[in-house]
């Protein structure tokens, strides 16, 4: 609903009075730093009047330990002037008019199409256009701005982006723009300068920076990089994948990237490394589908083991029957060889070598 | 003659500067913001948008707003 000129009016007013209200905590903030620094100053002064007494009375161990307080007095005083140079400089923001803060908001509504107003919550908010950056689309975004939080010591507070058409990252619902995450802009390069038009009640210059802001991306410092906006992000290593290069396990369905999706030595299907389980027999990686549990003994194999019988099982009772033949072979061999003996004791053996082998010479002699 | 500038680029500062007679808007930005673009900035005199050849006036308002702002 567009905004009334008595609304503006009523706005203009909340934010003066909210502006007066930053203003003074602002002074009171300058006061509390100053007075800080102050009290640094004052013991500088107290320790050089201890060093004068530890002088005058040769108290040597007493001197160094006043030095001792002299040097960590130091060490805290240097980064006290910025802080009151930071805390000085809102100050010198002048609060505006009535009629200036009423131009800002006629101007806004100038420069967007439409300002609007709600009394109730007291939220002035414009809306972009839709928003695309680098082919990823992020749809259109309101700028809210929450009059009664601008009187904080840091206006930051007081603005809110929200997505109205929200195409947020795959990764994290709450990031709806890369430099936008839970409604809050991380304004960057843009920070000091929202921050003095808000102070200043220069509500357009900020709208159209947070609209700038809005419409760039900056690629070296994004909550999410647009390039991986669609992505999915690897069960195995948490890698962010763009969609139209993510593998997925066959098994149990898990996104994974390239580096982390090894395949099946017998069917060739992507699977997470948890859903493929190595054959004991020839040591390849196999999915659950052409994996196969030996019935007698529980030992897994791939079915192109399991089917050669290779399970060690299967081999011990095969080597066991090798073993029993052998033995069997063995056996009957040795009873043929007694039966053997026994005969060849006669003279002669059953081939009849006997016959044939020629005496020995000793028993020639002795014969 | 002095006119009111404000740079919302870097620390966002207004404030009254001089500016000669005859200074045209465009003159007047490349003197200010050298090297930088003009289409890179909103650019309002007296809040209102005006052509580059529009010559400056005492007292004017004047606001550069990067179009381009980096966020982190």
């Amino acid at each position: 609903m567009k905004v009334s000129k008595r609304q503006l009016v009523q706005a203009a007013h909340d934010i003066r009075d909210q502006l007066q209200i930053q203003k003074e905590r602002r002074y009171k903030e300058l006061r509390q730093r100053l007075a800080h620094y102050i009290d640094r100053v004052d013991q500088l002064e107290s320790f050089k009047r201890k060093l004068s007494i530890c002088e005058a009375h040769g108290w040597k161990d007493a001197e160094a330990k006043v030095v001792k307080g002299v040097e960590i007095a130091l060490h805290e005083l240097p980064y006290l002037l910025p802080e009151i140079e930071r805390a000085v400089m809102p100050c010198t923001a002048q609060v505006p008019s009535l009629k200036d803060i009423y131009q800002e908001l006629i101007q806004s509504d100038e420069e967007f199409g439409e300002l609007r107003y709600s009394s109730k919550d007291d939220v002035l908010s414009v809306t972009t256009e839709p928003i695309e950056l680098e082919g990823v689309y992020l749809g259109e975004f309101e700028i809210q701005l929450h009059i009664t939080r601008l009187g904080g010591i840091h206006s930051n507070e007081a603005y809110r982006i929200v997505a109205l058409d929200p195409h947020p990252a795959a990764g994290n619902e709450s990031v709806t723009h890369p430099h936008v995450s839970e409604e809050r802009l991380c304004p960057g390069d843009g920070d000091a300068s929202i921050q003095m038009a808000l102070s200043s009640g220069r509500i357009c210059d900020f709208l159209t920076m947070v609209r700038s802001i809005l419409t760039t991306y900056n690629k070296s410092s994004p909550y999410i990089h647009l390039s991986e906006w669609d992505g999915r992000q690897c069960a195995e290593c948490s890698a962010w994948v763009n969609s139209d290069e993510v593998y997925y396990c066959h098994s149990c369905e898990v996104d994974l990237c390239d580096e982390c999706a090894p395949c099946c030595s017998l069917c060739e299907e992507t699977n997470c490394p948890g859903c493929l389980q190595t054959c004991s027999h020839c040591e390849e990686a196999v999915c659950r589908g052409c994996i196969k549990e030996c019935p007698e003994c529980g030992e897994t194999l791939c079915s192109d083991c399991a089917d050669e019988g290779k399970c060690s099982c299967s081999q011990k009772d095969e080597e066991e029957e090798s073993n029993e033949r052998e033995r069997e072979e063995n056996a009957e061999g040795s009873y043929r060889q007694g039966i053997d003996t026994q005969v060849g004791a006669g003279g002669f053996d059953s081939t009849g070598e006997e016959e044939n082998t020629p005496a020995h010479p000793a028993s020639v002699a002795a014969g | 003659m002095k006119v009111l500038w404000i740079n919302n680029d870097g620390g966002g500062f207004a404030d009254y500067v001089n500016v000669a007679e005859d200074t045209t808007v465009e003159k007047f930005f490349s003197e200010r913001l050298s090297g930088r673009s003009p289409g890179d900035y909103l650019i309002r005199v007296n809040r209102q948008p005006v052509p580059k050849n529009y010559v400056l006036k005492e007292g004017d308002r004047i606001t550069m707003t990067p179009t381009k702002i980096e966020g982190a």
